[in-house]
């Protein structure tokens, strides 16, 4: 059966890639030295393939046909789609996926109460690719990705994303394959990007919300409301893929490998690592 | 109800001033739009008069008042040839 072997959680925002020079220096070096943690971690867990769960920024999913989730299943995909219409610091490329992974995921979560949305075709965007391009840059695990909406409410609850993340641990134990499987989560933490409050970071929540990542309460994130989240920042729920991550971990302590509260980045940006207590 | 069927379909009511700003921000040449046919790309919408003024102006203040994405605002914004951390100060300047 699979196993899951490996959980990373890390912002991603793009200014890491083509606007380092907003950020104070010393903090921009942590945020490296926090992906080359992130990447040393990844190559040593070797996984066969990793679920990749991110917000998107409205590139792709649109108010006309917004799922809560929604899993891509083919066997490679493309982005950043950023690239596509401007100079973005990371060329457009294809990725590997793991179409059989993502079906099982599908057909069995829609069996069970985790009603998928699917995209048979994804141009991703920087929410996916800037991780990517650190822990992964020669592309060598197959990735699935996993979409949660954070940026046109409604959203779906942190108790839900909760939920699906204890789902996918279930899934993935009971997933007839002899393989091991990562999952990464992106975005976040506290962020106000395209809004008034723009700049705004909230620090205070971001260490709170690190402690009970780190201590392995899932179930307080789970309780966390939409409104305390949108209190932090317009765009602070983007931690749903984090929330769902400790889902997926339930009850296990991370290691928090990195926070900075970035101004010239205008985001508190944060890096945790789960290791699997299986061999 | 009236309606033709070539009409653009109905939406609520943040729906058509973000799909307006959805749709330039998808095309490859939308900075050029943005640049010499904006009047002309916004007057394709069927938009109320406060959203027309908002995107012609534009009011960025105004755009995320009335509902527009702010992925999609922020979006809109770099398409004006504008630097991202500049954002916050134009929106404080509209009061």
């Amino acid at each position: 059966m699979a196993q899951l072997c490996l959980g990373l959680a890390t912002s991603h925002l793009a200014h890491i890639v083509n606007a380092r020079d907003l950020g104070e220096p010393r903090q921009v070096a942590a945020f490296d030295a926090g992906y080359r943690r992130l990447a040393a971690a990844l190559a040593e867990a070797a996984p066969d393939v990793a679920l990749i769960v991110s917000a998107e920024h409205v590139n792709k999913f649109f108010i006309d046909n917004m799922p809560a989730f929604c899993i891509g299943m083919f066997d490679e995909y493309a982005g950043p789609v950023e690239a596509k219409t401007r100079d973005f610091g990371i060329p457009y490329h294809r990725v590997k996926s793991d179409l059989a992974f993502a079906r099982y995921l599908v057909e069995r979560g829609l069996d069970e109460g985790v009603d998928w949305a699917v995209t048979e075709s994804w141009e991703v965007d920087h929410g996916f690719v800037v991780p990517l391009s650190r822990l992964d840059p020669e592309g060598s695990c197959p990735t699935v990705p996993i979409f949660i909406n954070c940026a046109a409410p409604p959203l779906p609850s942190p108790r839900r994303c909760y939920a699906v993340g204890r789902w996918l641990a279930d899934a993935i134990a009971r997933w007839d394959a002899k393989k091991r499987v990562a999952i990464i989560a992106t975005g976040g933490l506290s962020h106000s990007v395209g809004s008034a409050q723009q700049g705004f970071i909230d620090a205070d929540f971001d260490r709170r919300f690190l402690d009970d990542f780190c201590a392995g309460r899932g179930e307080a994130l789970a309780a966390l409301s939409d409104a305390e989240i949108s209190a932090t920042g317009t765009a602070t729920g983007e931690i749903r893929s984090w929330i769902m991550l400790a889902g997926a971990f339930a009850g296990r302590k991370a290691e928090r490998v990195m926070y900075e509260p970035i101004a010239g980045f205008d985001t508190g940006c944060g890096q945790c690592l789960i290791a699997s207590a299986a061999p | 109800m009236s309606g033709k069927s070539s009409d653009p379909p109905p939406g609520s009511p943040r729906y058509a001033i973000n799909r307006a700003i959805f749709d330039l921000t998808r095309r490859p040449d939308a900075r050029a739009v943005v640049a010499d046919k904006k009047a002309d790309f916004i007057a394709a919408y069927e938009l109320r008069p406060e959203e027309r003024q908002a995107l012609m102006g534009p009011e960025w203040k105004h755009l995320l008042e009335l509902g527009v994405l702010p992925n999609l605002v922020y979006r809109y914004y770099m398409l004006h040839g504008k630097a991202p951390e500049s954002f916050p100060a134009a929106v404080a300047a509209e009061g």
